[in-house]
């Protein structure tokens, strides 16, 4: 991926997953999205890797002909980016929802991963940790 | 300790270190180690045969499984679970790619072969004695014996089916909690990304490493390029290694390919086979998942991740139901939406419950060789598939607002993408009829190298070897000649301890001769 891709592949996740929505959840704005669906990119098959790629390109030139602005998506306001990414998401096009889509699952994989974002999200009842502890016990007194 | 530790030295090849070439005689070599390849194999090595397992993933041990889905993705499943069916819709298809195949990432769910599917075989397909409940019975005893398969525990049943089977009582209808593999589930939620605690009897931790107990042999990391046919008789398989060495496992007895019912048919191809059934009749069971939101805490990273389920209208209508629990970035994936209000909904997990629906669908497809070689499948649903959805999806949006549900997401474009009366959720039945329009996803595979008599329309004979090539067995669900409309890991396994106790049987009485 080049520069300009990985950014505007952060742009497009932090749009998806923006900070302050939700006062226990961290948005993807703290993700080097860019970085992190260039690795991505990297592991998927050639094919995939380039879906991915038309993804990001899609959502960065999208407010040309969603809203009409000659600006890619990182140069919008908050608002009006998002309004971007769900005209693409809710597209009649089948194969620009799927697009748009696909960055949205890769987005969703990315972010979550990020530390601290999986607890904020379920509420960390239960850890990894105790529950490899706990296989260990049951093992040990079976 | 979990059962994929402390294996016999030397048991396993790790094809991502091998220096050299390999040039090894086995009785027997088995391709692939998901539930049939596995199961196979320890069955011939406990009548006694010297046999090689070969893997194209890693063996990635059960201390390494941590709870991140893209990690999972990467290192357990085909192509980082981004493999698609191609027909109307994309309908993305999962798969395992690591030494215990898909059973690493799937729940673990023992359903017996039904008494319908078995008959249909017999009759339909002429295969009575072959493969029905019958010859199947004392194969299902035995590895339900072997694995401890038991209901699901309510210690470890969870809010996500706890809530499923109160809303299914209210009904009045058939429901249960799973019968699974695995008697000391510690309700993890996460059999997608790989049991942390070991509890789950994936061929990771049991048939393969009782196996490689008995004197097997791993070869994982390394991938098949075919199996050598000299005259009319399999005699080797070809591997490669991720090291890039040549692999090449000679075999005495047979080769049998259990490499899944997407792989197994242009593996057949690699090797010279040129049957017109190969790659025919594929089936599956594309199945949609239900979000809703509920005023109480649902918790679904606590509890089995399926562990309840109804098969009320599998025969009448066509669909099972069952619970899922998602993870929150795949909840995230399927949640309507983008930006501020996707990240109230991510907000509310804890209050989350996802059911879903699986469609015994009839239409068939076709696996291909696609661009460079891979593995490529055409398949889309009929319009008697897409009625049988549309009525589920509605049983289940129905079924989880009258339990309670603050609001759904069906997750049908062109329909509102958040519901929160019956009065909408019953809309879901003139839902549209084309699949573009759902969320589907793929999981259970069958067909594809068919099991029949008449070589013109299978790739096997009812003693699971090629019509084409002596030697060569398949033993996956690519010879099952329908879908079952049940959970198939059960099936599958029985089906492979079936077939290579005849295949060992046969084998040792030409050796005794």
């Amino acid at each position: 991926m080049t520069n300009l891709e990985r950014n505007w592949a952060r742009a497009a996740l932090a749009t998806m997953f923006p900070s302050g929505a939700h006062p226990n959840v961290p948005g993807a704005d703290k993700v080097d999205g860019g970085a992190s669906l260039e690795d991505v990119c990297r592991t998927v098959p050639p094919r995939v890797a380039l879906g991915l790629r038309a993804a990001v390109w899609l959502v960065a030139l999208a407010p040309l002909f969603v809203v009409f602005r000659l600006r890619t998506l990182p140069g919008l306001e908050s608002d009006v980016r998002e309004r971007v990414v769900l005209a693409l998401l809710s597209s009649r096009l089948y194969v620009v929802r799927q697009l748009s889509l696909l960055l949205k699952a890769f987005g969703a994989l990315i972010f979550v991963a990020a530390p601290g974002v999986r607890a904020s999200i379920v509420g960390g009842s239960v850890s990894h940790e105790s529950l490899v502890r706990l296989g260990r016990k049951k093992k040990e007194v079976a | 300790m979990a059962g994929d530790e402390n294996l016999p030295e030397g048991a396993v090849v790790d094809g991502a270190s091998i220096g050299a070439d390999v040039d090894e005689a086995f009785d027997f070599v088995v391709v692939g180690t998901g539930a049939a390849g596995a199961v196979a194999a320890h069955r011939l090595a406990d009548l006694g045969f010297v046999v090689a397992m070969v893997e194209e993933g890693p063996y990635v041990k059960t201390r390494d499984f941590g709870p991140d889905v893209i990690s999972a993705f990467r290192t357990l499943m085909r192509d980082a679970a981004t493999q698609a069916i191609e027909g109307r819709s994309f309908i993305p298809l999962l798969q395992g790619r690591c030494v215990g195949g898909s059973t690493v990432v799937n729940s673990a769910i023992a359903w017996r072969l039904p008494d319908d599917v078995s008959d249909d075989w017999s009759k339909r397909f002429a295969l009575a004695g072959a493969l029905d409940g019958e010859a199947l019975a004392p194969h299902f005893d035995a590895l339900e014996r072997e694995l401890h398969v038991e209901d699901v525990r309510d210690e470890s049943l969870g809010g996500n089916n706890r809530e499923f089977l109160e809303a299914i009582a209210r009904r009045g209808i058939e429901r249960h909690t799973m019968r699974r593999y695995a008697p000391d589930c510690a309700g993890s939620s996460r059999c997608l990304q790989g049991c942390p605690t070991g509890a789950k009897k994936g061929m990771n931790v049991s048939y393969v490493p009782w196996a490689l107990a008995l004197g097997a042999r791993l070869y994982c990391s390394c991938r098949v390029d075919r199996v050598r046919v000299e005259g009319d008789r399999a005699t080797a398989v070809d591997a490669t290694s991720r090291s890039g060495k040549r692999v090449v496992l000679r075999a005495r007895h047979g080769v049998l390919v259990a490499a899944s019912t997407i792989q197994t048919p242009n593996l057949l191809r690699r090797s010279g086979l040129r049957a017109r059934a190969i790659g025919r009749h594929f089936q599956a069971h594309p199945g949609i998942g239900v979000a809703g939101v509920f005023d109480r805490p649902i918790h679904m990273d606590f509890g089995t991740t399926q562990g309840a389920e109804t098969a009320h209208f599998r025969e009448s209508e066509h669909f099972k139901v069952e619970t899922i629990a998602m993870p929150p970035e795949l909840l995230a994936a399927r949640m309507p939406g983008a930006g501020a209000d996707l990240m109230r909904k991510l907000g509310e997990y804890p209050n989350i419950a996802v059911w879903g629906l699986q469609i015994r669908s009839e239409a068939e497809g076709v696996v291909k060789t696609g661009f460079g070689g891979r593995d490529k499948v055409v398949y889309s649903l009929t319009d008697r598939d897409m009625h049988a959805a549309r009525k589920a999806l509605t049983f289940v949006a129905t079924l989880m607002l009258e339990q309670g549900a603050r609001e759904i997401w069906p997750g049908v474009f062109g329909l509102p993408s958040v519901m929160t009366s019956l009065d909408e959720a019953r809309g879901l039945e003139d839902g549209p009829l084309d699949s573009r329009a759902y969320g589907f996803i793929a999981t259970h595979f069958f067909g594809a190298a068919r099991m029949g008599k008449d070589p013109k329309t299978s790739v096997v004979g009812p003693e699971f070897e090629t019509h084409e090539a002596k030697g060569l067995f398949v033993v996956d669900s690519s010879v099952f000649p329908t879908n079952l409309g049940v959970n198939p890991q059960h099936s599958i396994m029985a089906v492979a301890r079936l077939a290579a106790t005849r295949i060992g049987e046969r084998a040792a009485s030409s050796r005794a001769a």
